[in-house]
C-alpha cells in the first residue's frame, strides 16, 4: 500500500500546486487499476484506455 | 556478426588450468555482462554468475561501488569449461550505447565478433536464447501492451503534426529508435529484480507518450516547432494549434518546484506530473517552470497521470 500512498501523495500534490480545470488519472493497467478509482483525490477522474479518446474530446469540447 | 569486428575480450583471460572471466554488474550503464550457453539446452543463455555455480567455480568479488550498486566480479572456471559454448558479452559504455559480441574458446584463445545490432534477426535471435528471462511476467506485459505498435503510433501522430521527436537519453532514445533492441536490452540484465524495474520504466515512458500522442490526435494538433526535444524534467515545450486554431503548449515530465528546492528536500516530494497541458503558446520554459506559472495564475488545462501495469505491482494488495 505504500506505493498507492505515494501515488495519491503525488496526484494531489500536483492538483494544489497547478490547480489544473481538468486532471485525469490514465491507467493502462485493466481491472487492477480499477480498484483505485476510489482512492483518488477529488476532482480528478479515473480514465481507462478504452474512454481516453471520449474524455479527451470532452475536455477540449471537441 | 559485423565484418571484420572480431577481437580477443579484455574480461575473458586463458590461463594454463583455468580460464578467468570479469563481469562488471549493475544496470546498463558502464556494465559488462557475460552469458554462457547451458550444456543441457544449447539454445538457452546462462548468467555466468549461474554458470560457474553449476561447474563449481570460484568466484571473487573485486569491488563495489559506493552504494553497492556496481560490482566488479571475477570467475575462476576450469578450462574446459567454456570450450564448445557460445558465451555473449553485453557490453555498456558509460554513455548507455550497447555493443554485444559473441564468443568462442578454441585451442586456448577466446575470440569475441560483434553482433549486428541493426539487424532485427539478430536482436530477436539473443532475445530468444535469453529464454529463463524471457518467460518473466514482465515480459508478458510488454507485449500485453503492445509496446511496438504503441511507440510506430507514437511516431507517426508526432510526425503527422508536423514534429520530429528527438528522444534525449540512451536508453528513451534506443526504445523509440528500436523497441526490440530496448527489450533486449532490458533482458540482459543479469538480476530479475534489475529486468522488472528497467522494463517497466520502459513500459511507463511508452505509456505516458502514447497518452500525450493520443492527445495531439484527438485535438488534430499541428505543431508550431519543428523538432520537440522529448526529455524528462526540462520542461521542453511542445505548441501546438488545433483544428480549430486554438493553441496550447504541452509539457512532457515537467518540473513543478526550482532545482535548488529541489536539492534542499533530496527530491523526495518533487515529482513531476506527466503530461501537462496549457492554454496558449508558451516559449523557453525552464526548470521549475510549471510552478511560476501557477503563481502567476496560469492554470493548466489539463493535467494527466499516466500508470501502467508494473508501476502498480504494489497496488495489486488493493484486491487483497
Amino acid at each position: 500500500m505504500e506505493g498507492v500512498e505515494r501515488m495519491m501523495r503525488q496526484v494531489r500534490s500536483h492538483v494544489e500546486e497547478l490547480r489544473p480545470e481538468h486532471v485525469a488519472l490514465v491507467a493502462l493497467c485493466g481491472e487492477d487499476c480499477g480498484k483505485i478509482s476510489r482512492l483518488l483525490p477529488p476532482g480528478v477522474r479515473y480514465v481507462s484506455e478504452q474512454v481516453l479518446g471520449g474524455y479527451l474530446r470532452e475536455v477540449f469540447r471537441l | 556478426m559485423l565484418a571484420d569486428s572480431c577481437t580477443t575480450p579484455w574480461n575473458i583471460k586463458v590461463g594454463s588450468e583455468l580460464v578467468y572471466v570479469e563481469q562488471i554488474t549493475g544496470g546498463t550503464y558502464g556494465s559488462d555482462l557475460v552469458y554462457v550457453s547451458l550444456t543441457d539446452t544449447p539454445c538457452c543463455l546462462s548468467n555466468i554468475r549461474d554458470f560457474a555455480r553449476g561447474v563449481g567455480a570460484r568466484r571473487n568479488v573485486l569491488g563495489v561501488s559506493r552504494g553497492g550498486r556496481r560490482k566488479w566480479e571475477i570467475y575462476a572456471l576450469p578450462r574446459g569449461a567454456l570450450l564448445d559454448k557460445i558465451v555473449l558479452r553485453a557490453s555498456f559504455m558509460n554513455s548507455g550505447t550497447a555493443i554485444f559480441y559473441l564468443c568462442r574458446m578454441t585451442d586456448g584463445a577466446v575470440t569475441c565478433c560483434e553482433v549486428d545490432l541493426a539487424s532485427g534477426e539478430c536482436v530477436e535471435a539473443l532475445r530468444d536464447a535469453l529464454c529463463m528471462a524471457t518467460a518473466e511476467n514482465v515480459v508478458k506485459e510488454w507485449w500485453r501492451y503492445g509496446v511496438v505498435a504503441r511507440v510506430d503510433y507514437i511516431k507517426s501522430v508526432m510526425r503527422g503534426c508536423g514534429v520530429e521527436p528527438i528522444f534525449v537519453g540512451e536508453r528513451l532514445r534506443e526504445l523509440f529508435h528500436d523497441a526490440n533492441l530496448a527489450l533486449l536490452t532490458s533482458l540482459v540484465i543479469d538480476t530479475p529484480q534489475g529486468r522488472a524495474i528497467s522494463l517497466g520504466e520502459k513500459i511507463a515512458r511508452v505509456a505516458e507518450l502514447w497518452v500525450l500522442a493520443r492527445v495531439l490526435d484527438v485535438i488534430g494538433a499541428r505543431a508550431l516547432q519543428q523538432w520537440w526535444l522529448v526529455e524528462q524534467t526540462m520542461n521542453n515545450e511542445l505548441a501546438v494549434e488545433d483544428r480549430f486554431g486554438r493553441r496550447f503548449t504541452i509539457v512532457y515530465q515537467g518540473t513543478i518546484k526550482p532545482h535548488i528546492l529541489k536539492m534542499l528536500t533530496g527530491g523526495e516530494e518533487h515529482t513531476t506530473p506527466d503530461i501537462v497541458v496549457l492554454a496558449g503558446e508558451l516559449r523557453d520554459l525552464s526548470y521549475g517552470a510549471l510552478g511560476e506559472l501557477a503563481r502567476r495564475g496560469v492554470r493548466p488545462h489539463l493535467v494527466i497521470e499516466v500508470k501502467t501495469g508494473p508501476e502498480l505491482a504494489e497496488w495489486r494488495g488493493l484486491s487483497a
